[in-house]
């Protein structure tokens, strides 16, 4: 349930934003946010806290997006690069655990979208 | 009507980052270093603490940040031995956040500190997502949780810098395979030490206080 703790810092970033792009809150439709793998969001849980938390401020009529980041290792011993797709953190060409993380740990706000009122 | 799209990349994380950041100066300015307790309710990270005192000597002087949903029990467990403590409550927030531990700094005798150890809320999943400024994060299970918790929870064990398998006086009672859990352990984590004790009987412990007597003389040991 760290999820509510998450939305709050989400929800101070996207106001920050808002406020350094010169953009009024109330065209805002979609916020999108990187999620690496090995964060342990429960997807619908953060969605709904975000949905909530939102509800009086800038964001109120926007939506979440997420998008996952699949964790990514390079093995010290034998230098093998690529994916872990089962949480076991060896090596699959030496099986060593000497193991280094290059991705799958990301939290961060990436893009948002707003009505393009300028076209109506 | 079209939509107008901007590119940000800002790290969700940032706020916590910042008051962990703070933390460490303060620690780095009294030489201190801080060693963040991570296990489920009742793994016995209370209890390692208590047994800590009596085995310690005079190697090195701790203080407890006691991170709870409710009560005050496990501080006054603590205080009844003279350790230096600060309860944080966090009426129903499953982890401790960077802030929350820098604000309870103020409440020790830094001076007079050389480790800090943060007992985090009795949780496997949210406090090992949050920096609190901390050296190292440590994995504390109890053989009575089950062998393929380090898998089950693998973030946990994936950031700690060293594990605890803690109540191994049970181990004849119970249907626990500790060599499948060291494996798990390797799988998750290959190059974390791992500490076999019995707090309540003694076993174990003194190489756990070595470990963290050399972690305290070593300042540079920063590995976050």
């Amino acid at each position: 349930m760290h999820e509510f703790s998450l939305a709050e810092g989400l929800i101070k970033a996207v106001e920050e934003e808002l406020v350094k792009n010169h953009c009024p809150g109330s065209g805002l439709t979609k916020v999108c946010v990187l999620v690496g793998e090995m964060r342990q969001v429960v997807p619908e849980t953060l969605k709904f806290a975000y949905k909530t938390l939102a509800s009086e401020t800038a964001a109120a009529n926007s939506t979440l997006e997420l998008k996952f980041q699949p964790v990514e290792a390079v093995c010290r011993q034998c230098a093998w690069q690529g994916q872990i797709e089962d949480k076991l953190f060896c090596c699959r060409k030496c099986e060593s655990a000497d193991l280094e993380i290059t991705a799958g740990k990301e939290l961060a706000l990436i893009s948002m979208e707003f009505e393009d009122k300028t076209n109506e | 009507m079209n939509n107008r799209q901007i590119k940000v990349y800002r790290d969700l994380m940032g706020e916590n980052e910042k008051w962990a950041a703070e933390t460490r100066r303060v620690l780095a300015d009294n030489n201190l270093i801080m060693l963040n307790l991570i296990g489920s309710p009742g793994c016995g990270k209370t209890t390692i603490l208590e047994n800590m005192v009596a085995s310690l000597g005079d190697r090195f002087r701790f203080a407890v940040l006691e991170g709870d949903v409710e009560t005050t029990n496990d501080a006054e467990r603590l205080a009844a031995l003279d350790v230096p403590v600060s309860q944080l409550i966090t009426s129903g927030a499953c982890h401790l956040e960077a802030k929350l531990v820098h604000t309870a700094l103020n409440d020790l005798p830094l001076e007079a500190l050389d480790i800090i150890f943060v007992e985090n809320v009795g949780n496997l999943v949210c406090p090992a997502e949050f920096d609190v400024g901390e050296h190292a994060k440590i994995a504390v299970l109890s053989i009575t949780e089950g062998e393929d918790k380090p898998i089950k929870y693998p973030l946990l064990f994936r950031e700690a810098k060293a594990a605890i398998l803690s109540k191994t006086d049970l181990l004849p009672h119970l249907p626990f395979d500790i060599d499948k859990c060291r494996d798990y352990i390797r799988r998750v984590n290959g190059n974390i030490p791992l500490f076999e004790l019995s707090a309540t009987k003694g076993i174990g412990l003194d190489e756990w206080i070595d470990w963290v007597a050399e972690s305290a003389g070593e300042p540079s040991h920063q590995t976050t």
